[in-house]
């Protein structure tokens, strides 16, 4: 049977400011399989951010727990380093210290471990390599585009080589053409490294795309509505893309959450 | 092929203007770029030129208004003079040790404000307090407390410089992005690696902006001490040159003060373009954006 790496039982986020309170994300259980690539689609508000935020201990769940590898990743209020290490986060935008070069912005996971300087040095070579990066070590953040600075986002939360990879909408900010060929390189680099990933978004064929299970969730309050297995084979290219069954992938998550949002209602 | 071991085309367009930076420059650009080579000395020229009419058809009297060669042989003459550098020395020293004094207080100050949140609070009162106090009005006080040496003066100038570099380093201190703060927290980093990693280096352009105001108030403080008191530095020669009469001596002490503090500034603002050239206040200049 496979490692389960993520564990989800009953969660609970509910964000209180003064008389009202919004339940985020309500009564979620989840498992997430060792190597395995998930994708969390929904519109905004459905609570897919407050969900990954919540499995990398960036805030505290209201009630339920969440596991990593069996082990509580909240013990009392305390987050528990040990499950935390195990964790690389990828945010919305690249968020590169502007003082560091390419490969001090990759390595600074490294350095907060205590890892030496020439240990350090190599592996940021190595990894500005598999992302694309090689020969922009030394550039400065200012230097580079979009795509680029969000490159070497991942290859920095790549660099402790953790077994999970958190996602939050990576790409959400590159154009389409960027994006695409993004997400051509994330499932090689996927397929390289085997890490676990749960990747955010709220593009349906990204998710399909590039997703072995995509999670659907529906807002108000945030809930998983449906978990669809997406079986094609490995790499999948823009052929794929293009396959009958890739379309209607995407004509049924998208009726899905349609179905599930009150835009959705006007439209019909 | 394997089109990760480069940047794909679309997404690389800075990679293309990063080498077009470097191509060779237009004549309009080099006439751009050492456009103020030019101009800055045809306007001291034409300054210059304009005192000298002014003076010679006007008949000013020249213990109002001295013509600008006289002036310009007092500064010669001034600057022959060994008892000059004693007087401006008298005055660096005051400069730099109520710099000095104002960087480091401003600086803790502003620490222990932004790690005790409830010592905000409770101290922002007096901080607004001692901010409108004009400060200028405290140095027969402190004259009174520290002495006609150069204490005062050094306090004095301690005083006016702090607030800048206070102010701004806590502001620096507040302004750190969201989102770097949280890369430090998914990587579990102590508190001291926020500090040192995040923190000061976030922080530290605000405070460099805080200390190119600081270094003028601290010039500003240092000799307005001096005109109250004592018998050294830059501003008694000026005041006493004032009490004797000798207009072309007191344009002369003012303007190697202007020259001090011109360079004082000019120091800190390159220390600036040192310590921070990552940051968008230096580079962007670089680059004539």
């Amino acid at each position: 049977m496979t490692d389960i790496e993520i564990q989800l039982e009953n969660v609970t986020k509910t964000y209180s400011g003064g008389a009202t309170s919004v339940t985020a994300l309500t009564e979620t259980s989840l498992s997430i399989a060792k190597g395995e690539f998930v994708v969390i689609v929904g519109p905004s508000g459905c609570g897919k951010t407050t969900l990954l935020r919540m499995i990398a201990g960036l805030i505290k769940p209201t009630s339920g727990e969440i596991k990593i590898r069996n082990k509580p990743l909240w013990v009392k209020n305390a987050k528990s380093t040990e499950a935390v290490g195990e964790l690389g986060f990828v945010f919305q935008q690249a968020n590169l210290l502007p003082w560091r070069s390419v490969a001090g912005n990759i390595a600074l996971p490294l350095e907060l471990r205590g890892v030496g300087r020439r240990e350090r040095g190599k592996r940021a070579e190595e990894l500005a390599e598999l992302v694309g990066l090689k020969g922009f070590e030394n550039a400065s953040p200012h230097e580079l585009s979009g795509g680029m600075a969000q490159r070497a986002a991942i290859a920095r939360a790549l660099s402790n080589q953790p077994s999970i990879l958190l996602m939050d909408e990576p790409f959400g900010a590159l154009d389409v053409m960027t994006r695409d060929a993004m997400n051509q390189e994330l499932q090689q680099i996927w397929l390289d490294l085997r890490p676990t990933i749960v990747l955010v978004t709220h593009s349906i064929p990204e998710s399909v795309f590039l997703a072995d299970r995509v999670i659907s969730l529906a807002p108000r309050p945030g809930r998983i509505v449906d978990i669809k297995d997406i079986h094609f084979p490995r790499p999948r290219t823009p052929e794929t893309e293009r396959s009958s069954e890739f379309q209607s992938h995407i004509g049924q998550l998208r009726g899905l959450l349609d179905s599930h949002s009150k835009t959705g209602k006007q439209r019909v | 092929m394997d089109m990760r071991q480069q940047p794909s085309a679309q997404d690389s367009p800075d990679a293309a203007s990063r080498h077009v930076a470097r191509s060779p420059l237009t004549a309009a650009q080099i006439f751009n770029a050492y456009l103020t080579w030019f101009t800055t000395p045809l306007i001291i020229i034409l300054f210059l030129l304009v005192w000298k009419a002014y003076v010679t058809i006007s008949g000013v009297s020249a213990f109002v208004l001295p013509a600008p060669e006289k002036v310009l042989l007092a500064i010669v003459a001034d600057l022959t003079d060994p008892v000059t550098y004693d007087h401006l020395l008298t005055t660096l020293l005051e400069i730099f040790q109520g710099f000095a004094l104002a960087i480091v207080t401003g600086i803790l100050l502003a620490l222990l404000l932004y790690k005790v949140a409830v010592m905000e609070r409770v101290l922002n009162p007096f901080i607004v307090a001692m901010q409108v106090v004009p400060k200028v009005a405290l140095i027969p006080l402190f004259v009174v407390w520290f002495g006609f040496g150069m204490t005062s003066k050094v306090i004095v100038a301690a005083v006016l410089a702090f607030f800048p570099i206070f102010m701004n380093t806590l502001l620096g201190l507040k302004s750190i992005h969201f989102g770097h703060r949280e890369v430090m927290e998914t990587n579990n980093a102590s508190r001291l690696q926020t500090f040192l990693k995040l923190e000061m280096p976030s922080a530290l352009p605000y405070t460099l902006a805080g200390m190119e105001m600081g270094i003028v108030f601290a010039t500003i403080g240092a000799v307005v001490g001096e005109f109250l008191g004592g018998n050294r530095g830059l501003g008694y020669l000026t005041i006493s040159r004032l009490n004797s009469f000798q207009i072309e001596g007191l344009f002369s002490s003012i303007i190697i003060l202007t020259m001090l503090g011109f360079v004082l500034y000019s120091v800190v603002v390159l220390a600036k373009t040192f310590a921070i050239p990552w940051h968008e206040s230096v580079c962007s200049r670089r680059t004539g954006g």
